[in-house]
């Protein structure tokens, strides 16, 4: 904690916050990045940057910036949460059979089906489905930090324990729900509200002046749209700002990320808040999960596999250490347009694809360890020339 | 083999004398041996001719030899997987060096050829394309090692890193394509031969635990790895190499990784890097978890992981052939009680669990 606080901009007045502070180096080297592969993609290909491009990298990367906040509540508390991926996965199953009519409803609509042939949907609003969509992960990540918390058992352990356990109930969620011939592949979402949400895009701005670059003559005006699922995102990520620097609990997290045993001595109950960061990630989780069932209109137990590793890379890429007790939540942000601007290059490259893109984000994530690390030593010799 | 270091190492136990119930719970290759008792009991009531073997021609057939034929990928695996938890590491990596391993093995086998679509190899005979498979495996255990015990990276994050970048790595191998094997008697052979009326596979693992149990248990590296497990910085004032030590375990699990991964394509007589060894690394912690090796590293037991494996392919084989509600077990429901297994079992190792589990015990000796 001692070498930790002074760094932090909340913690006590005297503070220098000031750009050569090293807390704030990997943030600068961050944006330089976001900057770096902005301007790289943006002389390389056209219309890598028009402003609906630059609104998709918000509206394509909803979920991930949201599950990747829940990350950051870990990895800043000292965990690490590998099961984020399949509980969004879990998730859209969830909604998908939740909002999908009930046997009931179907048949009312056309008496003529015969039951045994129809999904077993729960016939609920969206809305409410994702309120139980969201209690359901809130628990389930309850239900891994307590083991994590209460047993002392290895968070990688319990939470790769939990990856493929969600996984593969959403298998067995959908399968079960379905009649026993058919198959799991993934159920599609028709409901008023999805078109509803999609149809209320918020328009940010409007594209005025635009010109065919072949005839020279003029084109009407392109209105730049915001899903409210992305805006959803940017308002979580106000939320998380706010807990994490401006509550007791957002400090907590930093000081048993710290050290946990100063932490313990300072009157932190550390237990509560090792279970509170992996329901945050859950809850985090199944909110992605929410999105991601917008986005796609389906519920897919296949779908997202190794988004536990954009998460991690979106967090560590953002400068917070993967060994907890330092970092923001907005470098997690700027974490995940990395992200999103290195899968813009996924269209238009015709060799790369998404597995070949994640060597891409393996090797970059490598490099913000590297960067970390020597940040670290760095902000050590630092403060050891002050004093 | 099952020999666990002396309990005065834990210093959980060190002052306390240890109760029958302790003890109980204390032997590790006993619980994993009595709960593929219970599952083969199960299959000798419930599966008509579980048991039954029979001899046609040069092999065995029955039940019992596909459990031993499919549980030698999961076994082989377990072996490397065994040395790298003993570290107190864990290697993620696994299931996509299986597939980088087959699928390199495979390029070079599949002869060359013109014809468009058609995926074109190199050629080469079996032996070398297989010695520059484990080679490359061995580099990326290599890297791993480097990450962990160089660069200080936590090896969860290391091998996963690994593990997401390397199915890429596999893709870049084989291009759009699958490649077939069958170009290849040898590679064939190692999913489907047999050597002395058992599976091929069988004769592999014993010829890769033997060589891993002589060089960990005959030497000093089994206690070294042990060592390092316990306390890294006592290993290295002990003036163990804790960096080779490290390194060398996940060398050593890359190197298994990529022949389980041969045995893997040879069964499906195709190399996908897509599919290949999905999953493969939750199996591996499994087997060598339920084996009784601890998972915060500082002991291991290659028999149990090898116990482990095969409990794994008999759970496997047993659910695929149960139906539930009408509803056919597939394979992707298979994590779910494989991790929850993997739970139970990491709290039956929890000192804190242990502890809450044996207090009703504890308190009724203290009042009588």
């Amino acid at each position: 904690m001692t070498d930790v606080a002074p760094m932090l901009p909340h913690a006590g007045g005297k503070a220098r916050v000031s750009w050569l502070n090293p807390a704030y180096l990997p943030l600068v080297a961050t944006f330089f990045v976001v900057i770096a592969l902005a301007t790289f993609g943006g002389m390389r290909y056209d219309g890598y940057l028009n402003p609906q491009a630059v609104a998709n990298l918000f509206n394509n990367n909803a979920y991930l910036g949201i599950v990747a906040i829940g990350m950051t509540f870990v990895i800043l508390s000292g965990g690490i949460d590998l099961s984020v991926g399949s509980a969004i996965a879990f998730a859209t199953v969830l909604m998908a059979i939740l909002v999908h009519p009930s046997i009931a409803q179907q048949i009312a609509k056309n008496p003529s089906l015969d039951p045994a042939t129809l999904i077993h949907g729960g016939g609920l609003h969206p809305i409410s489905a994702a309120i139980i969509t969201l209690i359901v992960g809130t628990l389930f990540g309850l239900a891994m930090g307590f083991l994590i918390s209460t047993y002392e058992l290895p968070a990688f352990m319990i939470t790769l324990a939990g990856m493929f356990l969600a996984r593969a109930m959403a298998f067995v969620v959908l399968d079960f729900c379905s009649p026993a011939s058919s198959g799991s592949a993934s159920l599609p979402v028709s409901h008023p509200f999805y078109e509803w949400v999609r149809d209320h895009a918020v328009q940010v701005w409007t594209q005025t002046g635009r010109v065919n670059p072949r005839s020279n003559r003029a084109l009407p005006d392109l209105p730049i749209r915001l899903y409210l699922t992305a805006l959803l995102m940017v308002t979580s990520y106000g939320v998380a700002v706010v807990v994490l620097h401006f509550t007791a609990f957002g400090r907590s997290i930093y000081a048993v990320g710290g050290d946990e045993n100063s932490a313990k001595l300072l009157g932190v109950r550390v237990p509560r808040v090792k279970i509170a960061v992996y329901a945050v990630s859950g809850f985090m989780a199944a909110l992605a999960g929410v999105v991601a069932s917008f986005d796609s209109n389906a519920g897919n137990p296949a779908d997202k596999v190794g988004t536990e590793l954009d998460a991690i890379a979106a967090v560590v890429i953002g400068g917070t250490l993967l060994t907890g007790g330092r970092g923001f939540v907005i470098g997690t942000l700027l974490g995940v347009l990395v992200l999103a601007l290195i899968q813009g290059f996924i269209p238009v490259e015709k060799r790369l694809n998404a597995e070949t893109t994640r060597i891409f984000i393996g090797c970059l994530m490598l490099v913000f360890i590297l960067l970390q690390t020597s940040f670290n030593a760095l902000g050590k010799w630092l403060s050891a020339s002050r004093a | 083999m099952s020999q666990t270091p002396p309990n005065s190492l834990s210093p959980a136990n060190s002052f306390r004398p240890i109760s029958m119930a302790q003890k109980i719970l204390g032997m590790r290759v006993l619980w994993p041996l009595l709960a593929l008792a219970l599952l083969l009991a199960y299959n000798a009531i419930f599966t008509p001719g579980f048991f039954n073997v029979t001899v046609v021609g040069d092999r065995l057939y029955g039940s019992l030899i596909d459990v031993l034929s499919n549980g030698t990928i999961v076994a082989v695996l377990a072996i490397g997987m065994t040395l790298v938890i003993a570290t107190g590491g864990v290697d993620l990596s696994v299931g996509s060096t299986m597939a980088i391993g087959s699928a390199l093995a495979a390029m070079l086998v599949i002869p060359p050829t013109m014809t468009p679509n058609v995926v074109s190899g190199l050629g080469w005979n079996f032996w070398p394309s297989v010695i520059i498979a484990c080679s490359a495996a061995g580099l990326i255990g290599l890297f791993n090692g480097f990450l962990i015990a160089v660069v200080r990276i936590q090896p969860i994050i290391a091998t996963l890193i690994v593990m997401v970048a390397g199915r890429g790595v596999a893709q870049m191998i084989t291009g759009p394509f699958k490649p077939d094997v069958k170009a290849s008697a040898l590679y064939m052979a190692m999913g489907n031969g047999y050597f002395l009326l058992l599976p091929l596979g069988v004769a592999i693992v014993v010829v890769v635990f033997g060589l891993c149990a002589a060089s960990t248990r005959l030497t000093g590296l089994g206690l070294a790895l042990e060592t390092v497990g316990d306390s890294p910085s006592a290993a290295r004032y002990a003036g163990l190499r804790v960096k080779l030590i490290t390194v060398s375990a996940y060398v050593f699990s890359a190197i298994c990784a990529a022949i389980a991964g041969l045995i893997d394509a040879s069964k499906t007589s195709a190399a996908d890097p897509i599919n290949s060894g999905i999953g493969m690394e939750l199996y591996a912690i499994f087997a060598v978890v339920v084996g009784g090796t601890a998972l915060t590293g500082g002991r291991f037991t290659l028999v149990g992981s090898i116990i482990g494996a095969l409990l794994y392919q008999a759970l496997n084989t047993t659910l695929l052939s149960t139906k539930i509600a009408g509803h056919d077990i597939k394979p992707a429901y298979l994590p779910l009680p494989i991790a929850i297994v993997i739970i139970m079992v990491s709290l039956l190792q929890s000192v804190k669990f242990r502890e809450a589990l044996l207090k009703p015990f504890a308190s009724k000796r203290r009042a009588g």
